[in-house]
């Protein structure tokens, strides 16, 4: 019996080893084009040798509301679209649930946050959220000029819907975008997400 | 001396456990008290698995009771007052999520002899402890991970079949490792229980794979809820 199980465990850790190399990688962006609120269709190949992130919201959330209200997220929006980050803010709440609005209240939300994003895009179907697997508002994603997602998870190591509690957090998108800019390797380049559930 | 924090909630709303799952956010708890009183860490019941849109949650539905045991460092004389405080914050979600938050507070008198507590406080009390999920030697624990795969491998004491655990639910603490949406799977072999998670990416933690294992105890009575703490193997 104690023979058994050593060679089970050996086992596991042989198959650990083979498909590490494999993981390794950075998996490749799933293609997408969405409309934004003004009409205008995005599609990620439109933006292939920049760096793209994608960001999941819903204005009603309250996790969303810590990073707007305290202009932490319009910061980094500001900070790295100047940058030539091009950042789309993806809503993929369906119709009738919350999160979901019309163009002109999206256009009158995003000027109370003083949010600059390069768009905003609407996903009802959740089309574009099942692709990436975007589980939470907000869920990042850090895509690089080769279309591979370099970072995905939350924006920070602080799993609240405190603002307080940005002060000090470390924040992974903007460590993920640092890092690569500068050729260095990302870490982490997964976490896990933090948020209310996307309202799909 | 137990204290307790309890959030009783409308139907069809849920608060969450310390791993919350895909989304939400548990209960925080600062506590201020007395100069000498110290309270220990929070103790919390097992919760439940909600599965919504694809994603899992490990919540609360109907109440949440956390427990807190409270010591002094020093003999306290007869009529001393405690006031025992705490600034909690939790939320509340259905369709949408609500934070709310609050200051709590209890006095307590030191009297010479015991004296009977409300009854319903003392019966609350006494449930949300015997249901709370428990430190049990007799069962033995170990965790593995692979790239794609976390397994949890479980003996139980001798006497008690590992067959029970065919239908237990396993609650990581940690965030970020296991794949809550597609649920594990259980086999047993030669005494043990295996189950077999999908890896979400994170890390197993250094010091191996904590949660809480929760299992129906037969036809009547509380499910049986016991503390994991999985060395990691190799």
């Amino acid at each position: 019996m104690q023979v058994m199980r050593i060679r089970g465990w050996a086992g596991l850790v042989v198959a650990g080893l083979v498909l590490a190399g494999w993981n390794a990688q950075a998996r490749p962006a799933p293609a997408f084009t969405l409309t934004d609120i003004a009409g205008k269709a995005h599609s990620l190949a439109d933006y292939k040798g920049k760096y793209v992130v994608l960001e999941w919201t819903n204005p009603e959330c309250p996790f969303v509301k810590k990073h707007y209200g305290s202009g932490n997220m319009p910061r980094l929006q500001q900070t790295y679209t100047a940058k030539g980050v091009v950042w789309l803010t993806v809503n993929s709440s369906a119709a009738g649930k919350q999160g979901n609005r019309d163009a002109a209240a999206w256009v009158t939300w995003l000027a109370e946050q003083h949010a600059a994003p390069t768009a905003l895009l609407l996903d009802p179907d959740g089309t574009a959220g099942h692709a990436y697997d975007a589980k939470t508002t907000p869920h990042l994603f850090v895509i690089n000029p080769e279309g591979e997602i370099i970072y995905e998870g939350a924006i920070d190591d602080r799993p609240t819907w405190k603002p307080e509690d940005i002060d000090g957090a470390k924040n992974y998108v903007s460590g993920a975008l640092d890092a690569a800019m500068a050729g260095k390797p990302v870490e982490p380049a997964l976490t896990a997400a933090y948020g209310c559930s996307v309202k799909y | 001396m137990t204290v307790g924090i309890r959030i009783r909630l409308e139907p069809g709303w849920h608060t969450y456990w310390i791993n919350p799952g895909d989304a939400g956010a548990p209960l925080s708890v600062t506590w201020h008290l007395p100069d000498g009183v110290t309270a220990g860490a929070l103790q919390w019941p097992a919760p439940v698995r909600l599965e919504e849109d694809g994603l899992v949650s490990f919540v609360y539905e109907r109440e949440l009771l956390c427990l807190a045991t409270a010591t002094t460092s020093r003999t306290l004389p007869v009529g001393t007052h405690l006031e025992l405080k705490a600034d909690v914050a939790w939320m509340v979600c259905r369709d949408v999520c609500v934070p709310h938050d609050a200051v709590l507070s209890a006095s307590v008198r030191v009297e010479s002899r015991s004296e009977p507590a409300p009854a319903d406080m003392v019966s609350a009390l006494t449930a949300a402890r015997d249901a709370m999920p428990g430190v049990d030697a007799g069962w033995a624990f170990q965790a593995a991970a692979t790239t794609g795969a976390v397994q949890l491998v479980v003996t139980p004491p001798v006497g008690t079949d590992a067959a029970v655990l065919t239908r237990a639910d396993f609650f990581p603490e940690a965030r970020g490792v296991i794949d809550y949406a597609q649920r594990g799977r259980w086999t047993t072999t030669g005494g043990r229980a295996t189950l077999d998670m999908v890896r979400s990416g994170g890390d197993l933690p250094a010091g191996g794979l904590a949660g809480v294992l929760v299992w129906a105890s037969g036809e009547e009575g509380a499910p049986k809820a016991l503390v994991v703490i999985a060395d990691r193997v190799p």
